[in-house]
């Protein structure tokens, strides 16, 4: 910030020795840029960092499935224990980061947007609270592995789809919406391919899913701010 | 520059940077002093000086209440004073207009 703005640190000195009206530099195209770095990063400050989030998200996805993938046993007709907790640590990895990261940026802020946020926050909690529930009712009444398989994983992404697109339409944001529109497409093709191809389709059409968004919203940004500098 | 079409409450750099945060935020959205003050990195005494001129001016609104037992200061631009910042931008930018 302090980069752009030519008189910025002294003039706040000038301020506390009484000189409070320091006018703005005299050029309205400087003023106009002071205006925007300063929106800038006040949105740095306040929102969540898209790429940065997806990007997460992407990696454990990823890496999580893939997991699942290699430790596909036949004759157990699922994937390993070992292979369920490596994947459960990705996204428990995944999970902290983004809601840490998220109270972090949205700490301050109140209103409106806020009440917004909490609640979405809330929608994704209660949702796989329920499924958890969903997929206990169905163990219980003798599903066999593949089914659980099919339905945890089926049920878990469409949660994820609906929330990304929900998403997107709350913050208007097409990217999100798009991706989560992709993961319900993912999600609905894995379910109709046979073990273990599922964990496979996840790891590369799901988690690559994200990882193009991430590069798309970094290189928009990119774009974004380059064009905000005169 | 002409001066005389500038907003003198807004046209002085701290409080011109305080509004643009504001504003950034959706209507209807409050910001904490300390967060205002970190994203702004003015002192606290400063950013006081300059939300009570804004204040007199009907521009921001300083929402002082308690949170639990500690007290808690929020910052939200008022309907006037996000107008105000509108027109303000509107008149930079048509005067960049007429410069070129």
């Amino acid at each position: 910030m302090s980069a752009d703005e030519p008189d910025g640190p002294r003039a706040h000195e000038a301020d506390v020795a009484g000189r409070a009206d320091d006018a703005p530099p005299s050029d309205p195209a400087a003023v106009l840029a002071m205006i925007a770095a300063q929106r800038a990063s006040t949105r740095k400050g306040v929102e969540p960092n898209g790429p940065l989030l997806f990007g997460a998200w992407g990696v454990a996805w990823l890496i999580g499935y893939l997991v699942l993938y290699v430790t596909y046993d036949e004759t157990l007709g699922r994937s390993t224990a070992w292979g369920f907790v490596v994947f459960g640590l990705f996204l428990l990895g995944a999970l902290a980061f983004t809601a840490v990261h998220v109270a972090r940026r949205a700490s301050g802020v109140r209103g409106a947007s806020a009440a917004a946020g909490a609640m979405y926050g809330w929608s994704w909690v209660i949702a796989f609270m329920m499924a958890c529930l969903l997929f206990a009712g169905l163990s219980r009444a003798g599903a066999s592995p593949e089914v659980m398989a099919i339905t945890a994983n089926g049920v878990s992404a469409l949660i994820v789809a609906v929330m990304y697109m929900a998403g997107g339409a709350l913050w208007r944001v097409w990217r999100m919406f798009a991706l989560g529109a992709w993961i319900a497409v993912v999600a609905g093709a894995a379910a109709l391919i046979p073990q273990p191809g599922t964990y496979l389709v996840m790891a590369l059409a799901g988690g690559g899913g994200f990882l193009v968004a991430a590069f798309g919203d970094l290189h928009q940004t990119r774009r974004r701010t380059k064009r905000s500098v005169p | 520059m002409s001066e005389i079409e500038l907003d003198p409450v807004i046209h002085a750099q701290a409080r011109l940077r305080v509004v643009a945060t504001l504003a950034t935020l959706d209507e209807g959205d409050r910001l904490a002093f300390p967060k205002l003050q970190k994203l702004l990195e003015m002192t606290a005494g400063n950013l006081s000086t300059h939300l009570r001129k804004l204040e007199e001016a009907d521009y921001v609104l300083i929402d002082k209440r308690f949170e639990g037992r500690s007290p808690a200061t929020y910052l939200e631009l008022t309907k006037k004073g996000r107008r105000a910042f509108e027109s303000y931008t509107e008149t930079l930018e048509a005067l960049l207009r007429g410069a070129q």
